[in-house]
This record gives C-alpha cells, sequence and structure tokens, in this order.
C-alpha cells in the first residue's frame, strides 16, 4: 500500500470573539429537555447547546459550508472524511470501540458530520469529532477507491427508474442551472473531474472559514459546560480562519422565482411496465412565516388517512402506497409527492386524483377536527423524536442549517396549537396554485405509452 | 486480528471467561402483587428492561399473554404479535383440519391487509396515531405509536382490528388489487428484491413466495372462506400484547382484560411450522438471475446460522457479523479496498425459529463474480482456522454494546423486541443482553464459524446484467 499522505487544514490564528448573542428564553422547559441556547463559540461558529437529563448517548453534530457548485467534493469529502486511509479507518475503529460513531453526509448546502457517544465522554466525543475534521489523514489509494466506488453505486442507483424521472422533475423546479437541480449525471460528470489536490484545495477552502461553520451539541451537561467545551475544543484543534485566507466561500445562487405549472414532463423508460408519476413543488424555508403552517398542511396531505392516500388508493385502489418527502433548504424547499408502479391505462385517471386533493386542500377550509388531528400527529412526532438526543438533533437541524435558533419543543407546541384553518388554506393557495406557487409534474413510462396518452409524442 | 491456528491447540489459551449468566427464567415468579384484578389476568413475572424500565407480564384469563412496560414517557406504543406468518401457510392448506383447496401463498398477508382495513387506520390517523402492521414469515404484528394520552384508544383500536374478521366481497376485491399493487411495487423494478426470493428458494424448505406478499393468482384466486380458515386457526388467545408508556398497570391490564382478554380461546392444533434449511451439510446450491435492469453485478452468499434461541451461539454470530462490518472489515478492507474487487459490502444476519440465515452481499463489475465470491470464501474461512485475539474479541464486544445501547430508550424499539423475543422463547436474548455479551469467548466464536460458515456449504445468487451470464 502507498504511503499514506497528510493533508491538514490551514493553519490558523486567533480571530477575537466575534458575536455573542443568544437566543431570547421563551419557554418554560420540560423536566428532562432544557431550551437549546445559542451563540457564537471562539473562532466565530456558530453553535447550540442544549440539556438533555436521563440519556445514554450525547450527540455532536458540526455542519460545514462547502461550495455547492461542486458536487464532485460535495459527495467525496464525506467518505474521505472517514475512509480516506488505513490510518484514518484504524482511528475511527478505536473510537467506535469507545461508543462513539461517526456518520458524515453531504446535505443541499453543506456536509454534515454527526458523531455520537456515551453520556459523559463528551470531551472524548468532541476532540475526537474535530480530529477527524481538522486532521484529515488521506492518501491517494484511498482516494481512488473511494472515487471509483462512489461513480459505480452513482451508476448502479440510476437503475431504479424512480431516480430518472425524479431528476428531471426536480431540475425543472429549480431551473436548468441551479445546483438544487443538478443531476446523477451531472454529479457523474463533476465526480470524474476531481483530482485528489482538487477536493482537498475545496475542502481546505470550507475549512478556512470556520465562521460559517454550526455546531450543536447535546448531552445531560448544563448548557454553559457544554459551551465551555466547544470552546476548549476549538482551542486545542486550534481552528480558526487563516489570516492569509483568500477568495470566499461559493454563494449560493438564489432560485428565480417562479409562478404556473409545467408538465406533463415526460421521460421515457423501456424498462417500465407500468407507470411512475412524480409531482414537485416550491415549498417554504425554514425562516417563512408560513413554514409551521405548511408543515401542518403536510400532514393532511400524507399517511394512510392523508389526502393522497385516499384519493389513490382507497378510492381507486390505484396504487399500493404514495411516497412524500419536504426537504427544506436554505433557497427554495420543495414538495414532492412519488407514486409508482400505476397500469398505463390509469394514468390519466391517477394525474386527475392528485389535482383533486390539491383542489380540495386549496378550496375547503379544513374542519376542526382534521386540524386537531392534524397537530396531535405532528406532537406525536416531536414526541417520538424527543426520545433521544440524536432525534432531537435531527428535529433541530432544520432551524440549524438556516443559521436559526431552534424552537423549543414547548414553543414548537404553541405555536403549532395557534394556527387555524384559514392559515391552512393561506399557505396551499400560496403554494400549490399555479397562480402563486410554481409546480412541475413529471410521468415515466415506455415511450409507446407516452407517445400514445400524450400529445404530441416525444421525439 | 488472528491469533494461533487452532489446529495446532487443544485447548485454547486466549479463551477467557467472563463469567456465565446463570440459567434464569425470564420472568421471575410474582412477589407481591398489587394488583386488584376481578378476575382471570394473573401476573406471571416481572422484569427490567435494559434500559431500566420495569415490566410486567400477565395471562389473560383465555390466555393472552400482555407485557406492561412503564416507560414514563409522553410517547406510547402498542404491538400484538401472532404466532403466524407466510411459513405458515403450506401448513395449513395440507393439513386435515381443512379441505385440501391448495396452497395459498399470501394469505396471511392478506389477511393482515384485511384485518388493518383503511377505516381502522382512518380511526388510528384521525387521533393522531401512527398504525401499521407487518407479515414476516414467521409472525404477523399490528402496531401503534401514538401520544401517551391516547393509549386507551390504541388498546381499543388493536383489540377491534384483529379480533374478527368481518370482510365483505368489496373489501376483499379492494385488498387483493391493493397486494398486487404492492407487489408490482416492491418487485417489479428492484432486482435485489428478485434476488432475495431466489435466496430463499435456494435456502428454505418451503421458500416463501415474493416475500410473503403471495403469487398474483393465489391473491387473486383467495375466498373469504379461506380467510375465515386461516383467522379461526391462528388469531385466537395465543397472542402477545406489550405495551409501553406512561401506564398505570391496573388500568391498562383491566382494559386488556376487557378486549384481548374476550378473545374465544379455541384450542388450536399447534402446527410443528416454521422456516427450516433445506442446504444440507456440504451441498452447494447456485442460482443465476439475468436482470436486465442490472448495469452492475451481484453477488449474493448465504451460509446457515444459529437460531434465536441458541443463544449463545446467536450472540456469536453476531461478533463474527460485527468482525465483518465497517470499513475496516477484512471483507472491505480485502475486497474493496486491496483488491477493488467490490463497490460495496453489506451483511445480514436473520435469526429464525428453527434456523438463521447469515447472508454477505457484494456488488461488482460484471466478470468478476467468481473470483469476488472465492474472496469472500477465503476471509469467511479463516474465521473457522483462527481464533481471534481476546483484543479483537474484546473491541468486537465493546462495538455490540454500544450498538445495542443505541436501540434504547425508544418505546416503539422495546415493544418490538419483547414481543418477537417472547414469541421466540428468546426473551432473554434481550432482557439479558448485556450480560450475555460478557460471556462470549473467542473460543465461542471459533465453533460458531466452524459449524456454520463452512466455505464448502452455501447458497449463492448471481444477479448479472443481460448478456454477461457468468453464473
Amino acid at each position: 500500500m502507498m504511503e499514506p499522505r497528510v493533508y491538514a487544514a490551514s493553519p490558523s490564528s486567533f480571530i477575537p470573539y466575534l458575536y455573542g448573542s443568544r437566543a431570547p428564553v421563551a419557554e418554560t422547559p420540560s423536566p428532562e429537555i432544557g431550551l437549546p441556547i445559542t451563540g457564537r463559540l471562539t473562532n466565530g461558529a456558530l453553535n447550540c447547546c442544549q440539556q438533555m437529563v436521563h440519556q445514554e448517548l450525547s450527540h455532536l453534530s458540526i455542519m460545514l459550508p462547502i461550495s455547492t457548485m461542486d458536487s464532485g467534493s460535495r459527495l467525496l469529502i464525506p467518505g474521505l472524511l472517514l475512509q480516506g486511509s488505513q490510518a484514518t479507518k484504524d482511528f475511527l475503529n478505536q473510537c467506535r470501540t469507545r461508543g462513539i460513531e461517526f456518520t458524515v453526509s453531504p446535505l443541499a448546502d453543506r456536509f454534515l458530520l454527526q458523531a455520537s457517544g456515551p453520556a459523559g465522554q463528551e470531551t472524548d466525543i468532541l476532540q475526537s469529532a474535530l480530529s477527524v475534521l481538522t486532521c484529515p489523514v488521506i492518501d491517494a489509494y484511498h482516494f481512488a477507491t473511494l472515487k471509483d466506488n462512489l461513480v459505480k453505486n452513482i451508476q448502479n442507483g440510476l437503475t431504479d427508474p424512480a431516480v430518472p424521472l425524479a431528476e428531471a422533475t426536480i431540475k425543472a423546479l429549480f431551473g436548468e442551472k441551479h445546483p438544487y437541480g443538478k443531476t446523477s449525471r451531472e454529479e457523474l460528470q463533476d465526480l470524474s473531474a476531481q483530482t485528489l489536490s482538487s477536493v482537498m484545495a475545496t475542502y481546505k477552502q470550507a475549512m478556512a472559514f470556520p465562521e460559517m461553520s454550526i455546531f450543536s451539541l447535546i448531552s445531560p451537561q448544563p448548557v454553559e459546560a457544554q459551551e465551555a467545551l466547544l470552546n476548549q475544543g476549538i482551542r486545542q484543534s486550534n481552528w480558526y480562519a487563516s489570516p492569509y485566507r483568500q477568495g470566499s466561500l461559493d454563494v449560493l445562487p438564489p432560485v428565480d422565482p417562479k409562478k404556473g405549472a409545467r408538465g406533463p414532463l415526460l421521460v421515457p423508460n423501456e424498462t417500465l411496465k407500468r407507470a411512475y408519476i412524480f409531482q414537485a413543488w416550491r415549498a417554504p424555508v425554514v425562516n417563512d412565516p408560513d413554514y409551521l403552517p405548511f408543515c401542518l398542511m403536510l400532514e393532511m396531505l400524507k399517511g394512510f388517512s392523508g389526502g393522497f392516500f385516499k384519493a389513490l388508493r382507497t378510492a381507486r385502489s390505484l396504487v399500493y402506497g404514495v411516497q412524500q418527502a419536504y426537504l427544506e433548504r436554505q433557497q427554495a424547499g420543495s414538495y414532492q409527492v412519488m407514486v409508482r408502479e400505476v397500469e398505463t391505462k390509469r394514468i390519466g385517471e391517477a394525474m386527475d386524483a392528485m389535482q383533486e386533493v390539491v383542489t380540495e386542500m386549496v378550496d375547503k377550509p379544513v374542519s376542526p377536527q382534521r386540524l386537531w388531528t392534524a397537530k396531535e400527529d405532528f406532537i406525536r412526532q416531536l414526541n417520538t423524536m424527543k426520545q433521544s438526543s440524536a432525534g432531537l438533533a435531527s428535529f433541530n437541524q432544520p432551524w440549524l442549517q438556516s443559521g436559526l435558533p431552534p424552537l423549543p419543543p414547548q414553543a414548537l407546541k404553541a405555536a403549532i396549537e395557534r394556527i387555524t384553518p384559514a392559515d391552512l388554506q393561506r399557505v396551499a393557495t400560496r403554494f400549490l396554485t399555479p397562480q402563486n406557487g410554481y409546480t412541475v409534474l413529471g410521468i415515466s413510462a415506455p415511450k409507446s405509452i407516452l407517445n400514445q396518452q400524450f400529445k404530441p409524442p416525444i421525439s | 486480528m488472528y491469533a494461533t491456528p487452532v489446529s495446532a491447540m487443544t485447548t485454547s489459551p486466549y479463551a477467557f471467561n467472563m463469567g456465565t449468566v446463570a440459567a434464569q427464567p425470564f420472568l421471575s415468579p410474582a412477589i407481591g402483587d398489587q394488583f386488584t384484578i376481578q378476575a382471570g389476568p394473573r401476573l406471571i413475572g416481572r422484569f427490567t428492561t435494559p434500559d431500566g424500565y420495569p415490566a410486567s407480564a400477565y395471562e389473560l384469563s383465555n390466555g393472552h399473554k400482555a407485557v406492561i412496560i412503564d416507560t414514563h414517557t409522553d410517547i406510547a406504543s402498542i404491538c400484538t404479535f401472532v404466532k403466524t406468518g407466510s411459513s405458515y401457510e403450506r401448513a395449513i392448506f395440507k393439513s386435515p383440519l381443512y379441505s385440501p383447496t391448495g396452497p395459498k401463498s399470501g394469505i396471511a398477508h392478506l389477511l393482515e391487509h384485511l384485518l388493518h382495513p383503511l377505516t381502522w387506520a382512518n380511526t388510528a390517523s384521525s387521533l393522531g396515531i401512527n398504525f401499521n402492521a407487518a407479515t414476516e414469515t414467521n409472525s404477523v404484528k399490528y402496531y401503534q405509536v401514538g401520544n401517551a394520552n391516547q393509549l386507551p384508544a390504541m388498546i381499543k383500536l388493536n383489540y377491534q382490528s384483529i379480533a374478527k374478521l368481518d370482510v365483505t366481497p368489496k373489501d376483499l376485491a379492494r385488498e387483493q388489487e391493493a397486494v398486487i399493487n404492492e407487489g408490482h411495487m416492491r418487485m417489479d423494478n428492484d432486482p435485489m428484491s428478485k434476488i432475495i426470493d431466489k435466496r430463499y428458494e435456494l435456502m428454505d424448505d418451503q421458500p416463501v413466495m415474493r416475500q410473503t406478499l403471495g403469487t398474483e393468482q393465489d391473491v387473486r384466486s383467495t375466498t373469504i372462506a379461506d380467510l375465515k380458515q386461516f383467522h379461526d386457526h391462528f388469531y385466537n388467545s395465543q397472542m402477545i400484547t406489550v405495551i409501553a408508556g406512561k401506564v398505570n398497570d391496573a388500568q391498562v391490564l383491566q382494559q386488556m382484560e376487557n378486549t384481548f382478554g374476550k378473545i374465544y380461546p379455541q384450542p388450536r392444533t399447534d402446527l410443528d411450522v416454521g422456516t427450516r434449511l433445506a442446504l444440507r451439510p456440504g451441498e452447494i446450491r447456485s442460482a443465476t438471475l439475468v436482470d436486465p435492469q442490472l448495469t452492475f453485478s451481484i453477488v449474493d452468499v448465504s451460509f446457515p446460522a444459529p437460531r434465536k434461541t441458541d443463544l449463545k451461539e446467536r450472540l456469536a454470530m453476531e461478533f463474527i457479523g460485527e468482525f465483518f462490518s465497517g470499513a475496516q472489515s477484512p471483507l472491505e478492507d480485502d475486497i474493496v479496498y486491496q483488491k477493488r474487487l467490490a463497490s460495496r459490502v453489506g451483511l445480514d444476519y436473520a435469526p429464525m425459529g428453527h434456523t438463521g440465515t447469515f447472508t454477505i452481499t457484494l456488488e461488482t463489475t460484471p466478470g468478476m463474480e467468481r473470483q469476488v465470491l472465492s474472496e469472500t470464501l477465503g476471509q469467511v474461512g479463516k474465521l473457522s482456522q483462527w481464533m481471534l485475539t481476546p483484543e479483537k474479541t474484546e473491541e468486537l464486544r465493546n462495538k455490540l454494546m454500544y450498538k445495542f445501547k443505541r436501540e434504547l430508550n425508544n418505546v416503539e424499539f422495546t415493544t418490538h423486541i419483547v414481543g418477537d423475543e417472547m414469541l421466540s422463547g428468546s426473551l432473554p436474548y434481550y432482557t439479558q443482553y448485556l450480560d450475555l455479551l460478557k460471556t462470549i469467548t473467542p473460543l465461542d466464536i471459533f465453533q460458531t464459524a466452524q459449524k456454520y460458515l463452512n466455505p464448502a456449504s452455501y447458497a449463492v445468487v448471481f444477479g448479472v446484467p443481460v448478456g454477461r451470464n457468468n453464473g
């Protein structure tokens, strides 16, 4: 095996404490979960600390901005940080034997390192995580293997007929050039252009701007102790902005505002015997005043009693299930609905059924009973997530990802309780209608079927 | 990582004993029952969950088992387990109890759809409760998660769902269509699903059809009478319900007695059913699936593995699974990184009532399938020749301990694992997991590997793209 080559983040120097804002304390905490407290660490990073007692595990997450235009680096860096060399793998294996687990995943705008380990071992968790981030050990052999495997895995993923359809629809939703609409094929092109030097240059640049990163710690310790620990970790790892840093991080281009409805976008697929239908809408970001009403509206559209399931399966036996997702991103969110394996002769019926659901949501105010149910459902999910530090962290993530203090569970419950039927109708009208929102409908089936059912025929 | 060749030793100098777990009945006798129950339910034992919550187990007046766990959480969970499943389908229709209508594959799953009808699902959803059911080869479960205050409604709903089969021809037609659609969704465009089906065919004596879904023909031809027969046979008092949340034992028990306790206690002929291996010692079975959707190849190799109730071997097999997991494991290190023969490795250990399977799945380049299989067998075979060092064993033990602890503090996980293990008669796997882990020695791991992971006895399925048939 080749000798490992060591890459470290730029040497850095101390930057004085720049920020000190804290989230206002507004709510009485529940007995087991304290209020999240946000502030700035000594390197300028946003931090959010939250006390959670009676937990076996503490949870740390660190989000780093990464060039969104460069999907190759964004996809490679997570693998490289955890499997970049034998030395790295040995280090992480030792961490696992102490109960410390790591994951690194690319988000749309950032990448996210998560570490969790036994409560009481927060210093070890933090030091290990910072070691992974600030002293990555990566060799050319592992880089080549990871890149090769990543390319193969993306290519293998393309065999799922849902992937090309979803990607074509999302590209139309966000625009041809926007990074949010990048397809697997475009990512493969980005990936193949990457070298170890180019990826490490991108990574070093991200690490040179620590004030753009976001730390979150959830542990049984008081928040003051957590914050002190994070600052101590920053000092020990010497992760500060370099006085010699140049340039800036890429700024994510704004998403062009659009209104209307596009489609059906036809994606021929000869391996299919039945049809796939995918519809996506532009959706609010987390700092939009309609964010929570929108989330509550989705409770009425998803699940066994949700509008889409009722219309497509209960009433018409068109499909087995309906998949739905709401992705909150920094610039614009998306709400998407996927139905698979519809008999090709019933494509039109399925499209009509989906439209019926949207029309009902926009035209008819929800009943008090249905609103109560949606609230109860939302609170159940909150209660489920706050059983563990990892669940609470994932609950807080959309806010933190946007640089905002997360809402404490009690404040969130109160905000949900205040939502009225008029709020829901307003968000439905704002996001789900072509007059105010923007939606794209995509359909995949064999070309002969698409030609037969949609005019003019596709070429 | 490996120490001494075992052939050179009579006893292992590395074997160390952390002390054995005394044989304990999983439910200790009840002492000082504080509850006043009018008639029927009796406390059959108490235990503490590994996350420290008190649990009480009762037998209702008709024999239904109820376990109540006070987790003090804002969220509550209920899960009812029925001892049936797709592996019971052939047995039941071959039984003299029934007219020989022929095997109806998928009936256990179709019945689950009809007992969990959309009207109940709507009721549950209207209360903000998450409600679902699942059919496996050896069990069917009905489960809900809701806010703690919804627990009485959740108990009622689970009871109403499964106690009585009330089906109209229209309901049956709707759910037959739903199951057929489910088959298309799960099987048509997922090459891995077809490979798993083929694996069952090679490994099991009575393989389930289309992963419990059944064939389309059987699903369409199933009648209400067939369903009633199946329901009558299995959905009687031989069920287990596990409840966790902020509970008052006496109230919950009373409600359980008034609902599940009233299900008729029809004695049933216990069928000795459950998945058994068709693969004989020293036998190699193989199959090749050519799939136009594949652009790469899949090598899926399965070995026999310990069953659920053989706790020592089961735990030892988990050590082996952990040994082969992760980026630094010998499989990944050798096959993915050193030789670059595969791009991905997956592992699955599935213990069942009568047997188990240990499966390694690799994604590779077309043309490399045989070499990947050979390298995999080589790595697996080493565990039968060399004993792990105490240091490596300790490392694996720590990883398994933390992995288990990560699952704790979750009411849904608690109800599912307690019910599942009770149904199999292996509850100590859960209640004593951390103690049992401490007893596993390098010799246990070595012996388990020798017994099950024989490189000359396995089933392999090759999934290959069109035009690349190397199997």
